[in-house]
């Protein structure tokens, strides 16, 4: 690749267990809670970057995701189809515990395009699943009487054909 | 941007509610219909205007950022042209070449329903004398590709055929493009009845491209086709849907429209009727399709408003969701079509093109005239 990288600042994060990471400047841009600390320091940025509501799985996530994404950006030709790859079987390779982890990593720290993709994995997810499904993915009590249950669900009949096994 | 106040174990995560409002946004119409039973606050969300509107700009497509304007207005000449749109406000336009068959004549040409993976449907209706004459073309603008569709019936001395394609779609199942047509049948001669078998009245065609010719096809159908074509069908994922009328013998202003949505690979179809709000307040309605959605615009002539519904599931009624109304200057006529972003544009009574934009909720000038009925744009 180019020999940017060589010269290139580094910057330091660090998670709450205390890993640190090596990001490139470039990178960190994409992460916009980190270059809003960046530009509010008067002095360039060469202590660690603490960021205590992210753990080390989900930075570690976030940074292969932007990296490969800079990967493909620098080749165009393929971008579009590779990118679609990595993508799939980026999710892919998560629990749903772990997606709804990092969807907070990503959004504490602003990273949009990697939110976007993220929250509309889990609407693809849960697009056809089951309303137990869903209260049990985003840990929500039922507050509906079996009876206003029962007459909502007469209303919508309709929208429960097709619903898959959770 | 929301931060978190309290430290949150990895393991066993809740998401806060912006977040999982965000990712409803983005369910189709009927998986938010069945979750309204998951818990109260999410039982009316379509009605909410907040939510509403991040589920409008989730519906329509980012990415695609070109659109095809046909049939411009040329003042004192019958010419009419074509443009490709693009940029942030519409405001790059390139004049773009008819394919060869239209370069002579290119009068009244029109985009039958949407772009099906890069092809469009463009057909010329004329009359001659008492004959219609109808030319179809199957046209890849990008690769100025072209396929003249074969002629479906030969001329009868005695009869008159009045055609209607209602839809053009793709059959996934025998990778073919396909063709569909309404036939009406008049006599032009009223002994013709005495000394001959009774008419069919109506019936259907379907056109391969793969066969290069068309068949008839038995269709139970008993409502009729509306003649006008612009803004009546679209396709989306294998299905050409159309709107058409139920046929009571009524005044035309009374009559029940029904959406046709037409399997091109079953060739069955089911209807979904459209609901009226009342008899006084006539309405308009044209068919566009945001990103996974088919879409009605309603346009009310008493109070110059529009408003937009998306269908949940075709042939069910109550699947309807309306998601907002739009007020809008006495001088706009009539959709001519959806841009993107969700924008739609329209004609308006002088002949001026304007669109709505979504973004800003303010209507916009393109400094582009159209024609009156044949004006269209297509989202290539």
């Amino acid at each position: 690749m180019s020999g940017i990288s060589d010269t290139e600042r580094m910057i330091t994060l660090k998670t709450v267990e205390g890993t640190l990471f090596d990001v490139k400047s470039s990178i960190a841009k994409d992460i916009k809670t980190v270059q809003a600390f960046i530009d509010d320091s008067d002095d360039d940025v060469t202590s660690p970057i603490p960021l205590p509501n992210v753990f080390t799985r989900e930075l570690s996530r976030i940074l292969d995701y932007l990296n490969n994404h800079h990967r493909f950006r620098s080749d165009i030709e393929k971008a579009d189809e590779e990118m679609a790859r990595y993508d799939a079987e980026f999710a892919k390779s998560m629990s749903h515990e772990e997606l709804k982890a990092l969807i907070l990593a990503a959004n504490y720290l602003n990273v949009k395009d990697l939110l976007e993709f993220l929250n509309q994995t889990v609407a693809d997810v849960i697009q056809n699943k089951s309303v137990e499904f869903v209260r049990n993915f985003f840990g929500i009590e039922n507050d509906y009487t079996p009876e206003e249950e029962e007459k909502l669900r007469n209303e919508n009949e309709w929208a429960f054909n097709g619903v898959e096994q959770d | 941007m929301a931060s978190l106040n309290k430290k949150v174990s990895p393991s066993n995560v809740n998401l806060p509610n912006d977040l999982v409002l965000n990712i409803l946004s983005r369910l189709p119409v009927k998986s938010l219909k069945r979750f309204s039973c998951v818990q109260k606050s999410w039982a009316n969300l379509l009605e909410d205007p907040h939510f509403v509107d991040i589920y409008y700009e989730n519906l329509t497509s980012k990415t695609r950022d070109s659109c095809l304007l046909l049939n411009q207005h040329v003042p004192n000449t019958v010419e009419s042209y074509l443009f490709l749109l693009f940029g942030e406000r519409y405001e790059n336009r390139v004049k773009f070449d008819w394919p060869s068959p239209f370069h002579e004549d290119n009068e009244s040409v029109i985009v039958v329903g949407s772009c099906v993976n890069g092809t469009i449907c463009l057909q010329q209706v004329s009359m001659i004398d008492t004959t219609t004459s109808i030319k179809v073309l199957l046209w890849t603008p990008k690769t100025k590709e072209f396929k003249v569709v074969p002629p479906s019936l030969t001329a009868e001395p005695e009869l008159q055929f009045q055609i209607t394609i209602t839809g053009f779609g793709y059959d996934h199942v025998t990778d073919d493009y396909k063709l569909i047509q309404n036939v009406l049948v008049h006599a032009l001669n009223n002994d013709y009845a005495e000394v001959n078998p009774p008419l069919p009245g109506q019936f259907w065609q379907i056109y391969s491209v793969k066969s290069n010719c068309w068949r008839n096809l038995d269709l139970e159908m008993t409502c009729d086709v509306f003649p006008q074509p612009v803004g009546l069908a679209v396709y989306l994922n294998g299905v050409c849907h159309w709107l058409a009328c139920e046929d009571h013998n009524q005044e035309p202003y009374d009559t029940d429209v029904l959406l046709v949505s037409f399997d091109m690979s079953s060739e069955m179809f089911v209807t979904t009727p459209i609901s009226r709000y009342n008899h006084h307040d006539f309405c308009d309605r044209y068919l566009v399709v945001l990103k996974e959605s088919v879409a009605v615009i309603s346009m009310f002539e008493n109070n110059n408003c529009f408003d937009v519904s998306i269908l949940g599931e075709a042939g069910v009624e109550e699947s309807w969701v309306k998601l907002f109304t739009v007020g809008l200057p006495t001088c706009v006529d009539h959709p001519i079509g959806a841009g993107k972003n969700g924008d739609i544009f329209f004609r308006k009574y002088d002949g001026e093109l304007v669109w709505y934009d979504f973004s800003s909720k303010t209507i916009k000038e393109i400094a582009i005239k159209g024609e009156f009925c044949y004006s269209q744009t297509v989202m290539l």
